[in-house]
C-alpha cells in the first residue's frame, strides 16, 4: 500500500527489497504471515534467496515445500 | 495503562517505513527513539516501556520515567551474551543452543533482571539472517506472554544475572569482514554463515577476501579434510577448484567457499581460476606460513 493509502500495484518478479516495497522488519514479517498463512515453516537458510525476494519466487518456494510436504 | 492499550512506538521511523505504516494504520503514536538516550523525560507516557530490537541505550532518567518498568526483549541468553550482533555471535562460536531474553533494562546494557527466556536450536546450516529469525520469533512469542502478565497485573518474575559470567558485544567488534585463515575450519565455516543475512545485508560482518581485482564476499562455505600431501600449504592458499567452488587452506584443514561472490555476481569455477593464476603462490590476502611450513617440515 502506498503512502497514500492507495494500493500500488507490484510485479510477479519484482524485487521487493531492492525496489522499496519491504524493508527488513517488513520482510521478515511478511515471511512470517506467509508461514502462518500456509501451516509451514519457511527456511530461510534453506533457500535461494534470489527466489526469496519477489512474489513469483516465494510463490514457488511454496509450492514446491507444498509438494514435498 | 488500559489493557490491550499499546501507548506508542519509539523506532527510527526513516528506516522502519513498515512499522510506521502499520503504526498509522492501528493510530499508535510513533517517535523516533534517538533522544530517548538523552531525554530527562520519556517522550511517551505510560506505566511501561517495551523495547524490541532497540540499540538505543536508555538514560537513567528515561528508565526511571516509567513505574511499571522499562523491560527489553534481547536476542540472546544472558548474561553470557549481552550487547550487539549476538546472534551471529552465537553461530561463531559455535553454540548449539541460543535463547531469546526478557529482561529489566538497567543503566548497564542488557545487565537488568531476568523475566524470562525461551531456548532454541542453532543448527550447521542456520546462517545470521535464519537464526536472527528465529530469536525473533521466538522472542516476540516470549515477550508477548510477558506483556499479558503485565496488563492482569501479575507480578513478573526477577531472576538476577550472574554478572561474573557476562560478556558484551559491541557493534565495532563485529564489524571486521576479513576472514583468518589461522582459523579452523569450523570456525571460518561459522564467521561465513554468521556473516550471511541474505536476501537482506547483515548488520555486522561479511565475510571477506579483499583481491587486487575487487573485494569478494563469501556466503556459503563447508569444511573439508586435506590429504596429507597438502597439509604443508601455507594457510590461506588456494590448492583446487571445483565446480562448487575453491578449496582453500586453514588450520587444521580447509575449506570450500561454494558461494562467494563480486560485485554481486557469483564468482564460478573460471572466475576463480582466473583469480588462482593473478596471485602469486596461489594465496589469497591474509595468507601465512603454517607451522608445518615454518618448522621445515
Amino acid at each position: 500500500m502506498a503512502d497514500d493509502g492507495a494500493m500500488e500495484q507490484i510485479a510477479d518478479g519484482q524485487d521487493l527489497l531492492t525496489t522499496g516495497v519491504l524493508d527488513s522488519f517488513g520482510y521478515l514479517d511478511f515471511i512470517g504471515a506467509l508461514e502462518e498463512a500456509f501451516g509451514m515453516e519457511i527456511d530461510i537458510a534453506k533457500l535461494d534467496e534470489a527466489r526469496m525476494v519477489s512474489i513469483v519466487g516465494l510463490a514457488s518456494i511454496l509450492y514446491e515445500l507444498r509438494t514435498l510436504s | 495503562m488500559q489493557r490491550g492499550c499499546l501507548a506508542g512506538i519509539h523506532t527510527a521511523p526513516a528506516r522502519q517505513p513498515q512499522l510506521l505504516r502499520v503504526a498509522q494504520q492501528a493510530n499508535v503514536s510513533v517517535a523516533d527513539a534517538a533522544p530517548l538516550r538523552k531525554a530527562a523525560t520519556a517522550h511517551i507516557p505510560g506505566d511501561w516501556l517495551v523495547s524490541i530490537n532497540s540499540a538505543v541505550i536508555l538514560s537513567p532518567e528515561t528508565i526511571s520515567a516509567y513505574p511499571g518498568g522499562v523491560i527489553n526483549l534481547h536476542n540472546g541468553p544472558l548474561p553470557e551474551y549481552a550487547g550487539r550482533h549476538v546472534t551471529q555471535w552465537g553461530i561463531r562460536n559455535g553454540e548449539k543452543v541460543f535463547a531469546a531474553t526478557v529482561h529489566y533494562v538497567e543503566a548497564d546494557v542488557d545487565a537488568g533482571d531476568i523475566i524470562a527466556a525461551e531456548p532454541f536450536e542453532i543448527r550447521p546450516e542456520d546462517t545470521g539472517l535464519s537464526v536472527f529469525n528465529k530469536s525473533f520469533k521466538v522472542g516476540t512469542k516470549l515477550i508477548l506472554t510477558v506483556i499479558d502478565d503485565i496488563l492482569v497485573g501479575r507480578k513478573l518474575p526477577r531472576n538476577p544475572q550472574d554478572l561474573s559470567k557476562r560478556k558484551l558485544f559491541r557493534h565495532s567488534d563485529a564489524l571486521d569482514g576479513r576472514i583468518n585463515w589461522k582459523w579452523n575450519p569450523r570456525q571460518i565455516v561459522d564467521f561465513i554463515r554468521a556473516g550471511n543475512y541474505l536476501p537482506l545485508r547483515s548488520p555486522s560482518h561479511t565475510a571477506t577476501i579483499d583481491l587486487s581485482r575487487g573485494r569478494v564476499e563469501v556466503f556459503r562455505a563447508v569444511a573439508e579434510e586435506v590429504s596429507a600431501s597438502r597439509q604443508h600449504h601455507s594457510y590461506g592458499t588456494i590448492v583446487d577448484v571445483a565446480a562448487s567452488g575453491p578449496l582453500v587452506t586453514c588450520c587444521g584443514g580447509a575449506v570450500r567457499l561454494t558461494d562467494a561472490r563480486c560485485e554481486g555476481r557469483v564468482l564460478d569455477r573460471d572466475k576463480w581460476i582466473a583469480i588462482r593464476a593473478s596471485i602469486a603462490s596461489d594465496g589469497l590476502p591474509g595468507r601465512c606460513v603454517s607451522r608445518l611450513e615454518s618448522d621445515g617440515a
